[in-house]
């Protein structure tokens, strides 16, 4: 071989290397499978996790970087309807601006022959091409290509069944309309933008199809070399507070502030994965130890000098290592698609996100490291062999090949330091709630150092309680549990991680999803039938009244029609949900989610006027107290309110502002309602005026009519859908985590053969040994489990607080009694299951085989 | 009092890819209250034979007979129930269980016989003082000497007492006074409770204590010690 | 501890033993293995270690190798004492200069060829694979084991075994073979041929061989026996091609339990893994 190729490090050659790392490969395929498989599956959920949640805010960077190109300032509407057309061009004609493109978009439905989709219409010139955007640079035909109907991103296309030059319906406003699909774009013309749920057509035709003449919603700017801050500072005067200007990226900065809890509480799962993944590579390495370091003493009788072994060890390490994160990487991709890939309809609506996958080398090489990271620490053990002070072929050769137990010294410290771990958890949340997630890590540390005491304490009671039973399998157990301490709580903590964070992560979200049901349903009990365009946007696209509301009003089973008004509004880093409530509704706020203020006072003053109700967050924000003046900047300008109440966020993480929709159609220079508030008459269901409403608006009106029930469902649904990942997540965790166990339990149940071969040597029989086997891994798994269970209550109680404290969600605390349960149930159950197994076969060894140790 | 009695055994198996005539054609027979020693170089069979007698395998030929009962016939279950009440077994690697106390240790045949662990430690306290392990009995096996590790394998033998014992080079790690020690315990055993005792061994002191000696050649048993033998023994 | 008497055999001498004193843990005890020993070897000879189970035959070799370092005393090999060298020097003896075998430390990774078994032992001299096995093959073919070359090393039969073992002590051509307790091979025809096989390897090499045995039989034509019990050891000079009996007809141990220790032993890694242990001469052992 040539020496280029097969170079020498260490004086040993790489054709060596890979042949022994071979033979050991060979050796121990099992052993190597598990802690391949540990690392692979850390990876995999941390990789996973990053990638979900960097490809939420990545694809609407990527989308906006391949529209926006350059532009860096941006005029922007206050409300869905829009700023005159005249402003932006008066706009583009300014001193210092060098190019400028008008945007129309509001959020439509598509249907097409084989489905519907929501989409964001997008209304374009030609203009947009100059920016330099990367989707807009190969539509060098421009206009053309679209004119006369709209162009769709092959994805749209593909999940409606539109083809080029067939006609496609379009829902906006209220009104449906057939459009001409003049073009479907692949990723080759429009690159990411293919994966985006987005519609695009020539501004005057958008501005027919949405029925918003005379509109756009956001002027692009590119200011010419240094003309930044001037070209700002004129575009305010020029456009006064009615309509937002600054910077261009200002669509991220918002987009990150919306999707950060749930960000928060995914990589929180992500890292608990991580440390599962480190734990169990961590015991499969205990598993092969004792061969190992046989390994190291041989080499090392052969020759090989410390440096020479420890490259061995690293080399085989690294391999490993490398190729398990490799493989977690291709997994992660995997999970994240199957799992996480769906474009959270929470966010969808009030943003650009796009469908795609952002992988990003940063990503890739920070799991790649931290995979490679775990492997090294996890293997080192053996090599603690090559300290001087062991003799040369020192190797395990113990009775019964025990391994040391912890000191009681350390023990105890261990114990202190969860303790201490929990308290100064404690002390950091209660300071500072924003710091949950660190506590939550903490945490979990706390989980783990907790496990050797704990197991340590258990084992002696069970021992002790044991002393009076009869039966041997206790008696057994106990023994084997003393003599491998540390794969013992290795698993033990494995078991514990995963349900720790189940519970934690689980509990908080429990919580959360019965806050947002509560909310839901407060809010849409103003009403029996509510008439909306349907769309998942938290009643916040409006359409044109028409002859609608009058139609409905004639029904002889209707009592009152309400006209209920709503939008987004974007404040600092808050996309703030604003809902304008008709003062004639009975029900103005959510009772149970005042925070302050009085639930009848409040409500009055909103239906009187001048004053709102807000958000904890957004009061925090400006230091607002009940009674307190603000402004909100609205369509018309600086909109004067009063503090009437201060409310969870309801369900929408940069929070709401609820007013009445009198001062709405003021500030906003609006009518359009949201929605129709239909109240039935006495003894009319819900569901028979829903049907009646229908009928009313056949063939009228696109609008969508919903029961209140139904409208509940609609929007619980969506709620869940958003925090899909993360039930998901913590899902995978715990079946990764109890399969993993099972796992390594077995392997060294496997391993145990010889000296269960010596047990029937002295008369026991199979079920016996059996059954201590299974009490064995029983007493891990139920160690683990109950040390997770326990501080992962406590986590609970944590999360629950900062998602009521820091994003104000509604989370109501209840004791996660039966989810903590379930969930323990399900690790202990399907490892003790996969355990069974192997514990029989393992069982069944013939005696002799004790000779052959 | 029952005896141990080997009737035309023979064992065969493979090895390393030749056929290993272990056990070939061997009677002997051990009297209740003897303590019969079996010598023989490395690979002559002498573990085959302990393993037949223990009903750990059946014969390929002939009949090993305990008690009337045909112990190479005996079903998984039979042969549970008399290696743990009959037969006590001393291992050359002890397989002490390195989580538990040198009494813990020899209770371990009295638990899986039904008692509970207190009844088993006050059962085989005797038995560790017997042979002079009274004062380590908490000791776990990684803090006793090679010699105390196969006297607490000792006691775990004799802890149910047994009618049959049987034992593997039970002083190949000891120096020459334990081995004195311990032979003489074992050979106690047999005369006390008369009691079969089989004891497989390289160690010259043996014979001094056994009733009986044989040895073991290729499969084949010759009474005594046969010439080789004598020469590296003597 | 100068070893001013012993001078010229610092220099003559591959393998010297001055005032050596080794002392062992046992469980709760200390053991004393060696108790002011001191011998040489002179390069090329065959030398025998001479001693029951458990005497300390297994810590002279660990000591001869580099492996051990004496609690007092001097070791020195090719004249440079072992606590003199560094870690890495004194790990690269086995690289070079010293082979140890010890019969019952095989552990063949499973479908491993018999040629890789010994190749891997040239991996740390910085060969490629492709000369290690060069070596391995040729050095598989002076012991007569080349027929076995691709075999897996774990189906070679017990004497096949041992020429594996020896082998892969050679291949790397040191000065200095020891190897430990051949005896446990269980036909006294294999074993002598062995013991034959390896004096003419020695020979060929013109390494120096130094074997310990419990049993005087693979000793036969030693130029030197060290006997060696309760911590102390005797030389005998046996006159060529026959066994002598020991000065004074010590055997080895024949003094009873020395030292005042209860018990006596040598490393503590023996007994459990020894499986069927060769003939245990015990201490009561004469030299016929």
């Amino acid at each position: 071989m040539n020496g280029a190729l097969d170079p020498r490090i260490f004086g040993i050659r790489l054709s060596m290397l890979l042949r022994l790392y071979g033979w050991r490969l060979r050796r121990h395929t099992v052993q190597e499978l598990l802690a391949g498989g540990g690392i692979a599956v850390g990876v995999a959920l941390i990789f996973g996790v990053m990638l979900a949640n960097s490809s939420i805010v990545g694809s609407a960077e990527e989308l906006a970087r391949s529209i926006e190109g350059r532009a860096k300032i941006e005029l922007a509407a206050r409300s869905e309807a829009g700023f005159p057309e005249a402003i932006s061009e008066r706009a583009a004609r300014l001193p210092g601006v060098a190019i400028s493109a008008p945007l129309l978009h509001q959020n439509v439905e598509l249907v097409g022959r084989s489905g519907r989709t929501e989409a964001r219409m997008v209304g374009v010139t030609p203009n947009l091409v100059q920016l330099g955007g990367m989707a807009t640079q190969s539509l060098g035909a421009g206009a053309a290509l679209i004119s006369g109907g709209i162009g769709l991103p092959a994805s749209v296309a593909e999940a409606i069944g539109a083809q080029p030059n067939r006609y496609v319906t379009l829902r906006a406003g209220g009104v449906a309309r057939r459009v001409l699909v003049r073009v479907v774009l692949g990723s080759a013309t429009i690159g990411s933008v293919a994966d985006s749920p987005v519609a695009v057509a020539l501004l005057p035709e958008a501005q027919q199809l949405l029925g918003r003449a005379g509109r756009v919603s956001q002027l692009l700017i590119v200011p010419a070399h240094g003309e930044g801050a001037r070209v700002q500072a004129q575009l305010r005067r020029l456009v006064g507070p009615g309509v937002y200007v600054g910077p261009a990226d200002q669509e991220l900065a918002l987009l990150r502030a919306t999707a950060r809890p749930s960000e928060q509480a995914t990589t929180m799962f992500a890292a608990l994965g991580g440390m599962v993944g480190f734990l169990l590579t961590f015991s499969a390495m205990l598993l092969t130890a004792p061969e190992r370091r046989r390994y190291i003493a041989d080499l090392r009788m052969q020759g090989y000098d410390w440096r020479q072994v420890l490259l061995v060890l690293g080399f085989e390490a690294t391999l490993l290592g490398v190729l398990a994160s490799l493989a977690g990487v291709g997994l992660g991709l995997l999970l994240s698609q199957l799992f996480f890939a769906h474009v959270p309809v929470y966010l969808a609506f009030a943003f650009p996100i796009g469908g795609q996958q952002v992988v990003k080398a940063g990503t890739v090489l920070l799991a790649l490291g931290a995979g490679l990271l775990a492997t090294l620490l996890a293997s080192a053990q053996p090599a603690l062999d090559l300290l001087p002070s062991r003799p040369r072929d020192a190797v395990a050769r113990r009775s019964g090949g025990g391994e040391q137990a912890l000191p009681r010294r350390a023990e105890v410290a261990l114990a202190a330091l969860s303790l201490l771990l929990v308290l100064s958890v404690t002390a950091i949340v209660l300071a500072s709630p924003s710091l949950t997630l660190l506590g939550g890590v903490l945490l979990a540390v706390a989980t783990f150092a907790l496990i050797p005491p704990v197991f340590a304490l258990a084992s002696h009671l069970f021992g002790r309680a044991g002393e009076h039973l009869r039966g041997s399998a206790h008696v057994l157990a106990t023994r084997e549990l003393r003599a491998t301490p540390m794969r013992s709580v290795a698993l033990a903590g494995v078991a514990a991680l995963a349900v720790f964070g189940s519970v934690a992560i689980g509990g908080a979200r429990a919580d959360l999803m019965r806050g947002l049901d509560k909310a839901t349903v407060e809010f849409f009990s103003s009403a029996d039938v509510w008439v909306t365009t349907g769309l998942n946007d938290l009643t916040t696209t409006s359409f044109s009244a028409d002859g609608a509301m009058a139609r409905i009003g004639r029904l002889p089973i209707v009592r009152s029609v309400r006209l209920y008004q709503g939008g987004l509004l974007d404040i600092g880093s808050r996309r703030l949900w604003i809902r304008a409530r008709p003062p004639g509704d009975p029900v103005m706020l959510q009772r149970s989610q005042l925070i302050a203020g009085r639930y009848a006072q409040a409500s009055a003053l909103i239906r009187r006027g001048g004053y709102a109700a807000v958000s904890e967050g957004f009061a925090g924000e400006r230091d607002l107290h009940l009674g307190e003046r603000f402004a909100l900047p609205t369509p018309s300008g600086w909109a004067p309110l009063k503090v009437a109440a201060i409310t969870t966020n309801v369900g929408w993480p940069p929070g709401a502002i609820t007013i009445s929709s009198r001062d709405y159609r003021r500030y906003w220079r609006s009518s359009e309602p949201a929605a129709f508030e239909v109240s039935l008459k006495r003894g009319v269901s819900p569901e028979a005026g829903a049907r009646a409403v229908r009928r009313a608006l056949a063939g009228v009106s696109s609008l969508r009519v919903q029961s209140v029930g139904e409208r509940d469902a609609q929007f619980e649904r969506n709620a869940r859908q958003g925090l899909r990942s993360l039930s998901q997540i913590s899902t995978l965790l715990l079946v990764a985590a109890a399969l993993a166990v099972a796992a390594a339990l077995s392997a060294s149940i496997w391993q145990r053969r010889p000296r269960l071969a010596s047990l029937k040597l002295q008369g026991y029989d199979r079920r016996q040994l059996w059954r201590a086997l299974l009490t064995e891994s029983a007493f891990v798994l139920a160690i683990g489990c109950l040390a997770g269970a326990l501080l992962g209550e406590y986590g609970h109680v944590l999360a629950g607080r900062e998602l009521r404290l820091t994003t104000g969600f509604p989370a109501p605390f209840a004791l996660g009694g039966m989810h903590a349960l379930l969930t323990l149930a399900l690790v202990a159950g399907i490892a003790l299951l996969v355990v069974a197994v192997p514990g029989l076969a393992a069982a069944r060894v013939p005696a002799r085989a004790s000779f052959q140790e | 009092m029952s005896a141990l009695q080997l009737d035309c055994v023979v064992k065969h198996y493979r090895g390393g890819g030749e056929v290993v005539r272990a056990v070939d054609g061997v009677s002997l027979l051990v009297p209740a209250g003897e303590l019969v020693a079996l010598y023989g170089p490395s690979g002559s069979g002498k573990t085959t034979l302990l393993l037949l007698s223990a009903g750990l395998m059946p014969p390929d030929e002939g009949a090993i007979l305990f008690d009337g009962r045909e112990v190479g016939r005996m079903s998984e279950r039979e042969g549970a129930r008399y290696r743990m009440r009959d037969v006590g077994f001393v291992f050359q690697s002890f397989h002490l269980m390195a989580g538990a106390s040198a009494l813990d240790n020899a209770t371990i045949k009295l638990i899986g016989d039904g008692h509970t662990l207190v009844q088993a430690r006050r059962l085989a306290q005797p038995w560790l003082e017997r042979v002079g392990l009274a004062e380590r009995a908490r000791h776990l096996p990684s803090e006793l000497s090679m010699g105390e590790r196969q006297r607490v394998a000792i006691a775990r033998a004799l802890v149910n007492e047994p009618r049959l014992l049987l034992a593997d080079e039970p002083t190949g790690s000891l120096d020459s006074r334990r081995s004195r020690e311990i032979l003489g315990v074992l050979q106690e055993i047999c005369h006390e409770r008369r009691i079969p005792g089989l004891l497989v061994t390289h160690d010259p002191e043996a014979r001094k204590f056994a009733d009986r000696v044989h040895t073991l050649r290729d499969g084949h048993l010759s009474e005594g010690l046969d010439a080789e033998l004598m020469a590296t023994l003597s | 501890m100068s070893p001013a008497s012993n001078g010229s055999d610092q220099t003559t001498s591959l393998l010297a033993f001055e005032e050596v004193t080794r002392r062992h843990p046992d469980g709760h005890r200390e053991l004393v293995v060696l108790d002011r020993a001191s011998f040489a070897i002179a390069p090329g000879l065959f030398a025998g270690v001479y001693g029951a189970r458990r005497s300390g035959k297994s810590t002279v070799l660990r000591l001869a190798a580099g492996i051990e370092l004496p609690d007092s005393g001097v070791v020195r090999i090719g004249g440079r004492d072992t606590a003199a060298m560094s870690a890495v020097e004194r790990e690269r003896l086995l690289r070079r200069e010293v082979s140890l075998v010890c019969i019952d430390d095989w552990h063949p990774k499973p479908h491993e060829s018999v040629v890789d078994y010994v190749a891997l032992a040239l991996g740390s001299e910085g060969a490629t694979l492709r000369q290690a096995r060069l070596r391995a093959r040729r050095t598989l073919s002076r012991i007569g084991l080349e027929q076995h070359g691709d075999e897996p090393a774990s189906r070679l039969s017990l004497g096949e075994r041992l020429r594996a073992m020896l082998a892969r002590a050679l291949v790397r051509e040191p000065s200095l073979l020891l190897v430990d307790e051949p005896a446990v091979i269980p036909r006294l025809r294999d074993r002598e041929e062995l013991v034959l096989a390896l004096r003419d390897a020695a020979a060929e090499h013109r390494a120096t061989l130094l074997i310990a045995s419990e049993e005087m039989g693979p000793l036969h034509g030693a130029d030197l026996v060290i006997s060696i019990g309760g911590g102390e050891v005797n030389v005998a000079v046996p006159r060529l091609g026959r066994v002598v009996q020991f000065p004074g007809g010590r055997g080895p141990g024949g003094r009873g339990p020395g030292g005042g220790q209860s018990e006596r032993g040598g490393h503590g890694k023996q007994s459990e893994d020894d499986g069927e242990g060769g003939h245990g001469s015990g201490h009561e052992a004469r030299l016929p």
